[in-house]
């Protein structure tokens, strides 16, 4: 089934699988290159792995059953990862070899509303403009696609970063609510 | 079809059942069941199908919400996770037979995030517990997918009313935050458009 963003003006590289957007980005550093990609089977396996806790700017990532990460990263509108892929000269490299280091999701209705879900970057690798690059590369991405309402809940240690990318708070004084049980407020 | 009773549980579980499971999945406790409603000839009804969307739009208008593209709106519809629409279920001088109430949708993965869009009530109808209901019944849907965090952007003279039914503002310093696209990127992204165009000739 076309996603109606598919239907239209927007021409995807020819290895773009749906619904999942293939960012053409590729930088160098000193380390090795950093790709944009979209969600490879590996990814949730390596989600998993707990040596995220430090890097989340969303409390609760590391703890959630793999299954439960599979199916919200199936039903988002975008996802963007980033991989470290370090290619020795002489060596050939392997897929094996590209460790996760980034990622980010954001949930649409494929027409007004888009939320942006999970930015985080290893905190190796932070400090070095990868979160401004995934948040940047997909709010362009959203643009393009005229989803106009582009939102997302900023932890409060990183609402200047956000406000540095374009984001405002409480915009009109609207406010951002969470439910919670009774007997957890 | 219709919401389903018994609090949005299976009507096949026991009571017993019923009460282990709303625990469980800490489901919100509706304030008025279908029933209740239904008595007044008011039916809340789950899916897009039957959304009127002119109807939708007027209701939108009422309330101050901008009117929609209607071929955007039926996409986004289709898109979204759960969407709950109050109907008129019988004839009277306050409203037609069968016109749309209220409505509201959540937007999800359906497995980890949702958040909450577009509820809306007609004036008429406004402050007599439509909206708590409606409110009521998309969080049981949600908790129901067990989706942990269910947020939503409040305007100011709202803020209160979502309170009362459970949510909190800004936990832990979370602060709601939207992209202006009167920045950097929006004209950098509105400046390419343009050159794209151009060079198309």
């Amino acid at each position: 089934m076309k996603a109606d963003w598919q239907q239209r003006q927007v021409s995807l590289p020819q290895n773009c699988t749906h619904p999942f957007d293939l960012l053409a980005d590729g930088r160098h550093n000193s380390i090795g290159k950093i790709l944009f990609q979209t969600v490879s089977p590996t990814l949730t396996s390596l989600l998993s792995q707990t040596r995220w806790p430090s890097a989340c700017l969303q409390a609760g990532w590391p703890h959630r059953p793999v299954p439960k990460l599979q199916a919200a990263l199936r039903n988002s509108y975008l996802v963007s990862s980033l991989h470290v892929r370090v290619t020795t000269p002489g060596a050939k490299s392997s897929p094996d070899e590209e460790t996760l280091v980034g990622i980010a999701r954001a949930t649409s209705d494929y027409s007004f509303n888009a939320t942006i879900w999970d930015v985080i970057v290893d905190p190796e690798y932070q400090g070095q403009g990868l979160g401004k690059a995934l948040v940047e590369n997909m709010v362009r991405t959203l643009l393009r696609r005229e989803i106009l309402n582009i939102t997302l809940f900023a932890d409060a240690g990183v609402v200047d970063f956000y406000r540095t990318l374009g984001f405002e708070t409480d915009p009109e004084g609207i406010k951002g609510m969470f439910w919670y049980p009774p007997g957890f407020r | 079809m219709p919401f389903a009773a018994l609090d949005g549980l299976s009507p096949k579980k026991s009571t017993f059942g019923l009460q282990v499971e709303a625990q469980r999945l800490l489901l919100p406790t509706l304030t008025k069941t279908d029933e209740q409603f239904a008595e007044q000839g008011i039916v809340f009804m789950e899916g897009h199908e039957g959304v009127n969307l002119e109807e939708l739009n007027d209701l939108f208008e009422q309330v101050g919400f901008p009117r929609r593209d209607p071929d955007k709106l039926k996409l986004a519809l289709e898109k979204t996770h759960t969407v709950i629409w109050i109907r008129h279920a019988k004839k009277s001088r306050w409203a037609k037979l069968n016109q749309l109430l209220g409505f509201g949708r959540a937007m999800s993965d359906g497995s980890i995030s949702a958040s909450i869009w577009d509820v809306a009530v007609l004036p008429a109808w406004q402050r007599s517990g439509l909206g708590r209901a409606l409110l009521e019944r998309l969080l049981v849907r949600l908790r129901q997918d067990h989706i942990d965090t269910i947020s939503l952007y409040a305007e100011p003279s709202v803020v209160k009313l979502y309170e009362k039914l459970g949510f909190v503002t800004d936990p832990q310093g979370i602060r709601g935050m939207a992209f202006q696209r009167k920045s950097a990127i929006g004209m950098k992204v509105a400046a390419g458009e343009k050159r794209a165009s151009v060079a198309k000739g």
